[in-house]
């Protein structure tokens, strides 16, 4: 980012004023060694003054205080500022056609426009403050509401006066970008109105249930301390209207789905709840209206108030699942610049490309479809689609797959095929199969559930035909009411939503989503675990892991990498951020050092070194390295072969310390300055810290591991070698995997219906394995966007989290088991109370909700997330 | 008359008027987002920086 930054900069022929190490910029929070002065603060680019002076002059200075600090955290990779830019300004042309970017736009009455749009780089509430609070400021912006949970802003505007890009334009400078969103319109329509329909569900059932439940004790107590017979009647009354009322509106859809079971010859829980209530409601009126027996509205009416809101907790968990499937294709809607026969560009949305379009990818954009490579050269990160870890040099005439990312220099690309044609098109099918068609595993909620309502059905009958024959239909229908009240099945039927729910909602606590709450069941037994190797045992992203050499070496190095858009300049530039902290005391040796030096080059008499690099010296030598002027030092930074090449002597230590390097499996990086080595780098991939342990103690559990990645074999069988090494043994490897192979392999695994695949994944090569296994857990990585549509999303980016969530699931299942086990024991002993007569309706009544209180107590004390003990 | 045939149905009608403010509420999508409100209210209007 610092990189990106400092590009920004130079692009605009600025200056780079005076350098100076460990300052914070005021604006965005980051270590810069270049400080730009203005209104007495100091900041690390222009972009950030910009940014300063916009929010300076709208008087939000508020927006520093409410920040806070700790958001301010970097986020390595391709989302450095400089792509940001460009991806705004894409963006920002794309606004201002929206019905060609294919945004409903809606008017309203007075003439203005509403319009949702997606944006991108909201954190925190100081994020949706500062972007509310700019509404004012904008002309002809009616109103702009953040809506964090989807990361959208809901804009009214005046279309006379504005319109979205020009918004747009104002919120990129704040580092917001805003996106057109290409959400399933009438999806998501639906889905909000079936939210609606089942919150008014719950609040006409709890008003009724309440007023219903306050009447039965009036009730209640006037049988213990005596009423006037005329209030006794007109109590009833009101409290079975009340019951029937709760039966009728929130309680219809109990009859509806009863009466589809019995079409489809189905045992379901509605069916006895559907019989309870339909008893309930004419033994109430019938009560009432004869004056005689007990009647039971209030249990009714809070009956309905339970199961509803144990249907709206399905329905949340079912609908977060369906959401979150299509998030996963917005990546897919990228944008593009398509360059026209004439020479002319455009920028348009990927899904407009058709075959043999022209597009123009410039470094650190994705490309938008499958083709050939027309101009230019470069290298392309393939680790989204194929897990490689290493970039791949393309000239004209390669084919290039959509989906990877140019890294280096613009080329332009002759689209063979784009949408559904493309490798990514079939993948995306790959995956919306997927979701319809994964291997159910037999829950215990059903199982048990339906026996329960088969033997219930059974044992009612039974009873209103044996009361008949003893004691009359009378007494018939007030056992048999009484038997169904008591064996409600809505602990049954809220338990298994319940607990998982509740550990869905600590889980989250921990930083793991849970969308898709079966998973919690399915993760309980072990099975078959299988890893990406690339981002998911590995950290992902090339990092220095060792350095050996002077400190200028490496201040040179900094200088001159921080310039370039390279993964391993990156990764140079990276490690030297972290080093800041010793920045102070590498100033000092680089004087000391400095003052050593002069005698020997000539180094002018300045105590601090400058930053005087001149940009036409910066030679970037494909495939080698770099080399630049800076201070007159004739600075390279590459490969053995770019040293050698410039007749740089590499003595005996050097070679050997090279030679451990490569058979750690990294690539050396050598820094010479004016032709004597300075420093050598080690770069690579580092084994993500607690995977060893997390591995170890899964398999002590009796999962088995297995890793599938698309690197090469080579590289895969290192990191085997090195896991193994402490003692864990895989049950299979396999490298050099497609994400077609990768799906083929974990369906092969899932045959088994008893012993859940779970695969763990980072990457968009992994979202369609994620996709077909029984379990898919993303793990927090380069590629964030794919993974928030796996089922389970380890955001605390730790691997150990995985060991804990299989913990979890196990005592969420054992909580959803107890809970069973004393509902079935509650019931069977109620059930046999009732069947033989010796529990009067009123009674069961009163026990009805104390069964389901328990197992709600139940739920919440079970321990499903045992505090972390922090480490 | 017993002064219950007027408060029972009174208080009844009250309740239902709060219920369907809160139906109206739901309708209109007040609860579609329960994200944002809870950090739009800690955005103070007065001058909150420290100096």
């Amino acid at each position: 980012m610092i990189a990106a930054d400092r590009n920004t900069t130079l692009e605009s022929r600025l200056p780079i004023p005076s350098a100076k190490k460990d300052v914070l910029c005021d604006h965005c929070g980051l270590v810069s060694s270049t400080i730009i002065r203005h209104e007495g603060r100091s900041f690390c680019c222009h972009g950030c003054v910009g940014a300063f002076a916009l929010i300076h002059q709208m008087g939000l200075d508020d927006y520093y205080a409410l920040r806070a600090r700790a958001s301010t955290q970097r986020v390595a990779g391709s989302d450095s500022i400089f792509n940001r830019k460009r991806a705004s300004l894409a963006a920002i042309e794309m606004l201002q056609d929206l019905d060609a970017a294919g945004v409903t736009v809606h008017r309203t009455l007075e003439g203005l426009c509403e319009v949702r749009l997606g944006v991108e780089g909201l954190h925190c509430a100081a994020c949706s403050w500062l972007i509310e609070r700019m509404q004012p400021t904008l002309k002809g912006v009616r109103s702009a509401q953040v809506r964090m949970n989807d990361r959208s802003i809901h804009l009214v505007y005046d279309p006379m006066e504005t319109n979205p890009s020009e918004i747009a334009s104002r919120l990129v400078p704040l580092g917001y970008l805003l996106l057109p969103q290409y959400d399933n319109e009438s999806a998501s329509r639906t889905s909000r109105h079936q939210q609606h329909e089942h919150l008014i569900a719950i609040a006409i059932a709890a008003f009724l249930a309440a007023n219903a439940m306050w009447i039965g004790i009036a009730l209640y107590a006037g049988e213990a301390t005596g009423m006037l017979a005329s209030h006794t009647v007109f109590l009833r009354w009101i409290g079975t209207l009340l019951g029937v009322l709760a039966a009728v509106f929130p309680g219809r859809v109990f009859f509806r789905s009863a009466m589809e079971a019995i079409k489809t010859r189905t045992a379901h829980v509605d069916i006895p709840i559907a019989i309870a209530l339909g008893m309930g409601i004419l033994g109430s009126i019938w009560g009432t209206a004869a004056g005689v027996g007990h009647i039971f509205f209030d249990s009714l009416a809070s009956l309905v108030l339970l199961l509803r809101i144990g249907r709206y907790v399905q329905f949340r968990s079912q609908n977060a699942a369906g959401i979150s499937l299509e998030k996963l294709f917005q990546w897919t809607n990228i944008m593009t610049t398509r360059i026209a026969n004439d020479g002319t560009r455009q920028t348009i949305a990927a899904s407009q490309l058709k075959a043999n379009d022209v597009v123009l990818v410039q470094p650190g954009e994705t490309l938008p479809g499958d083709g050939v490579v027309v101009l230019g050269r470069s290298h392309l990160n393939v680790s989204w689609l194929t897990g490689e870890s290493l970039l791949r040099s393309i000239s004209i005439g390669d084919g290039v797959v959509g989906g990877t990312m140019n890294v280096e220099s613009p080329i332009q690309v002759r689209v063979t095929a784009c949408g559904n044609t493309s490798r990514l098109g079939q993948l995306e099918e790959v995956i919306r199969n997927a979701a319809g068609h994964r291997t159910p595993l037999v829950r215990t909620a059903d199982t048990i559930g339906k026996w329960f309502v088969v033997s219930i059905l059974i044992l009612a009958v039974g009873c209103w035909f044996g009361w008949l024959y003893v004691g009359g239909p009378a007494s018939a229908t007030m056992h048999t009411v009484a038997l169904l009240t008591i064996a409600c099945p809505c602990a049954i039927a809220l338990a298994a939503p319940l607990v998982i729910t509740i550990a869905i909602g600590r889980a989250a606590q921990n930083q793991i989503w849970i969308r898709d709450g079966q998973c919690l069941e399915r993760l309980a037994k072990p099975g078959l675990m299988w890893f990406d190797k690339t981002g998911t045992l590995t950290e992902g992203n090339l990092r220095v892991t060792k350095w050996n050499g002077s400190p200028l070496g490496l201040h040179y190095a900094l200088l001159v990498e921080s310039q370039i858009n390279h993964p391993i300049a990156r990764a140079i530039c990276e490690f030297g951020d972290s080093r800041s902290d010793q920045n102070t005391l590498d100033l000092k040796s680089i004087q000391e050092f400095g003052g050593a030096i002069n005698v020997n080059t000539g180094w002018s008499n300045r105590v601090a070194p400058s930053v005087a690099l001149d940009l036409a010296t910066l030679h970037v030598v494909d495939g080698l390295g770099v080399t630049a002027l800076v201070d007159n030092l004739q600075v390279l930074i590459g490969s053995e072969r770019l040293l050698k090449s410039k007749q740089v002597f590499i003595n005996a230590d050097w070679s050997e310390q090279q030679s451990t390097i490569l058979s750690a499996g990294k690539t050396p990086a050598w820094i010479a300055i004016n032709g004597l080595v300075e420093g050598l780098f080690a770069v690579g991939d580092s084994l993500r810290p607690d995977a060893v342990q997390t591995i170890k103690r899964l398999q002590e559990r009796g999962w088995s591991i297995g890793i599938l990645s698309g690197d090469r074999n080579e590289v895969v069988s290192f990191w085997r070698r090195e896991i193994e090494r402490s003692g864990i043994h895989f049950n299979a490897v396999y490298g050099g995997m497609s994400p077609e192979q990768k799906v083929e392999k974990v369906r092969e695994s899932c045959m088994n219906p008893y012993r859940p695949v779970v695969f763990v994944g980072d990457g968009i090569n992994d979202a369609a394995a994620l996709a077909v296994a029984d379990v898919g857990i993303a793990i927090r990585g380069s590629s964030e966007i794919s993974l928030r549509a796996a089922p389970i999303y380890v955001a605390s980016n730790r691997l150990h989290s995985i060991e804990r969530l299989v913990e979890a699931s196990r005592s969420t299942l054992k909580t959803i088991r107890q809970c069973f086990a004393i509902s079935l024991v509650y019931n069977t002993i109620t059930i046999s109370l009732a069947v033989v007569g010796l529990i009067h309706p009123l009674i069961a009544a009163i026990f009805m909700p104390i069964s389901g209180l328990t197992v709600l107590g139940l739920a919440i004390a079970g321990n499903s997330f045992p505090k972390e003990i922090q480490t | 008359m017993s002064v219950l045939y007027v408060t029972l149905p009174l208080a009844l009608l009250l309740g239902a008027i709060g219920l369907f403010a809160c139906v109206r509420c739901i309708a209109s999508g007040q609860y579609d987002d329960l994200e944002s409100p809870a950090l739009r209210m800690l955005h103070d209007d007065s001058d909150i920086t420290t100096d």
